[in-house]
């Protein structure tokens, strides 16, 4: 329990420190204020837009694209991998597709997805929702594939209807591998959102970082910075607590 | 002769060691547009190499891009856009500086533009008519945005009298296309390109209604490290970058340097089409470069009332017109009719 308790606290302790060294070198000059400002100058930057409003309007619009486009892109990814991974002729006819289209940079059809969706959210959930579907596709179809061949063997010879098959060990088998897939799209989903927001837009946290940058206001970039980074740290937690409740096993 | 050998060797040796400290190539940070038409003109014409200047060419996609950069002396000079980034840079203690005026908008040569989509056009006949409508800018708070204030404050209306989105110049065609925007603050060639398309057209330029002070679009920044600790190479390099500013003055006028300057310019620039340079209006660049300095506090009084500028810089110590009052001593100044 000691052992425990000494790893929470390295885990708040580290990050901290971290802070502490860096505002001691900001004080003293050994980090040029004009170019990284120190920790108190970004906290003090984002008080000041999260009591204008203006850091809530930005996360907002940044999680209702996430949320629109996280989903989906991760159910129909979902569904796709089960059939690639129970059919071997769905298999056979989808992955070279898969593997043609995934590579493609989200961002890089960005804007032939303005000219289908237009400016505003569609857009952006629409890049995000296509980085999501891959990921979630080839992790899913891959975690069907690894199921013991054995536990189908049993259902069969016991008459096992599919929906039951289905319930009882296709769902249960695939479940770790699908919250792994859905941790690493998370990360991915959120990089391409913020570079999208980069593009074409007035809200979300990446156009804050990008117009912060292009005005030169620096610590209001970093916020937007510490934002993502906080954003996906609470993200990631809620889909692991998600996954703690709908896969207990896991945790055993 | 014991005396004089050691002496001559050691002239030699810091004769060597001075030419070494301005050997160095002067790096420049260009965009690739046709204000940075006075570069590529002193590199093709010699001027540079008439100077004893080497020059090297580093791409940016703009200019608050290549402020960081210069701040830090890995770039000597950029030409930029006056904007929210410059006085926040300066107001940061960036190592920047205004060397001398690069391009401002004067009647006939207007580059800064508002377009509006063609459909739009009977309906769109003064500022307000556009109240509530989605225009396109390419950057928050540079020129093109105070233009655009400017133009709303003209009758009576503010900023946020319109919506703005960010895009790219070369997205605004198809966002003006599939209706997703009503207009959109562009440079030339765009504003040529966009009517010729008939995607849009050019509702008002910059000079039709900034007139005192004309609209001051870009400045020349020099790192201020370089022009300390290499004033000589400074100097060489703004008497040869003047000399490219006149020619473009001349080119710019339809003198006859005009067809060499656009060759030059469709050799360097991505406006590859010869015949659009006779389409469209140039920017206009003073022969002499003289900074309009009231041009200069307006444009940040706007930024600071609207929010960009949090702390204003002082605008007379931004401002650095040493290299540019010796570079006219020795060249002379030239009529600008």
């Amino acid at each position: 329990m000691k052992q425990v308790n000494r790893e929470r606290a390295l885990t708040i302790l580290s990050p901290l420190a971290v802070l502490v060294l860096w505002q001691a070198a900001s004080q003293v000059g050994l980090i040029d204020q004009r170019y990284v400002p120190a920790p108190s100058a970004i906290a003090e930057a984002g008080w000041s837009i999260s009591v204008s409003g203006e850091l809530g309007r930005h996360v907002i619009a940044s999680l209702r694209r996430l949320a629109v486009g996280f989903v989906l892109g991760a159910v129909p990814g979902v569904l796709l991998g089960i059939v690639m991974g129970l059919n071997r002729w769905v298999r056979a006819a989808l992955d070279p597709l898969v593997a043609a289209l995934y590579p493609i940079p989200k961002i890089a059809i960005l804007p032939l997805l303005m000219l289908v969706f237009g400016l505003g959210d569609a857009s952006k959930a629409a890049a995000v929702a296509m980085s999501v579907l891959f990921l979630t596709i080839i992790n899913t179809a891959a975690g069907v594939v690894q199921l013991d061949r054995i536990y189908f063997d049993v259902a069969r010879n016991f008459g096992t209807p599919w929906h039951k098959l289905f319930l009882r060990v296709i769902l249960p088998g695939i479940l770790p591998t699908v919250f792994s897939g859905l941790r690493i799209s998370l990360g991915v989903a959120l990089v391409v959102l913020v570079g999208a927001e980069f593009v074409a837009g007035n809200s979300g946290i990446g156009y804050l970082i990008w117009s912060s940058w292009q005005t030169l206001v620096v610590e209001n970039m970093f916020v937007g910075i510490i934002v993502v980074t906080v954003l996906g740290v609470l993200s990631t937690f809620l889909l692991r607590e998600i996954e703690r409740r709908l896969v207990p096993w896991r945790q055993e | 002769m014991k005396r004089v050998f050691p002496a001559g060797v050691l002239a030699c040796v810091l004769g060597l060691w001075a030419g070494a400290a301005s050997a160095e190539p002067v790096k420049i940070g260009d965009l690739g547009i046709l204000a940075d038409a006075p570069f590529y003109i002193a590199i093709e014409k010699g001027y540079f190499a008439a100077e004893k200047v080497d020059v090297v060419l580093q791409r940016f996609s703009s200019a608050a891009e290549a402020t960081a950069p210069l701040s830090t002396n890995q770039v000597q000079v950029v030409g930029g856009g006056v904007s929210a980034a410059l006085y926040n840079a300066f107001a940061r203690g960036w190592a920047v500086r205004i060397a001398m005026a690069r391009t401002r908008d004067m009647p006939g040569y207007s580059s800064d533009t508002l377009v509006v989509r063609n459909d739009l056009k009977s309906k769109t006949l003064t500022a307000k008519d556009l109240k509530g409508r989605m225009i396109a800018l390419n950057t928050p708070a540079s020129v093109l945005h105070f233009m655009l204030g400017r133009l709303m404050e003209s009758e009576g209306l503010t900023i946020n009298d319109l919506q703005t989105v960010n895009m790219a110049w070369p997205n605004m065609g198809p966002g003006m296309e599939t209706q997703a925007i009503d207009g959109g603050t562009v440079v030339e060639p765009f504003a040529a390109q966009f009517s010729q398309k008939n995607i849009s057209f050019p509702f008002r330029r910059a000079a039709d209604f900034m007139k005192a002070p004309p609209l001051e679009v870009s400045v020349l920044l020099y790192s201020k490290d370089w022009m300390d600790k290499d004033p000589d190479q400074a100097l060489a390099f703004t008497i040869a970058y003047l000399k490219g500013v006149r020619d473009y003055f001349d080119a710019m006028k339809g003198g006859p340097k005009r067809a060499q300057v656009v060759e030059i310019c469709a050799k360097y620039t991505s406006l590859k089409d010869k015949a659009m340079y006779e389409k469209m209006q140039w920017s206009y660049m003073d022969p002499n470069a003289e900074i309009s300095l009231d041009g200069l506090k307006d444009q940040q009084d706007w930024y600071a009332r609207n929010g960009f500028v949090a702390k204003k810089a002082n605008v007379e110590a931004m401002v650095d017109r040493r290299l540019l009052d010796q570079a006219l001593a020795k060249l002379g100044r030239l009529d600008e009719k």
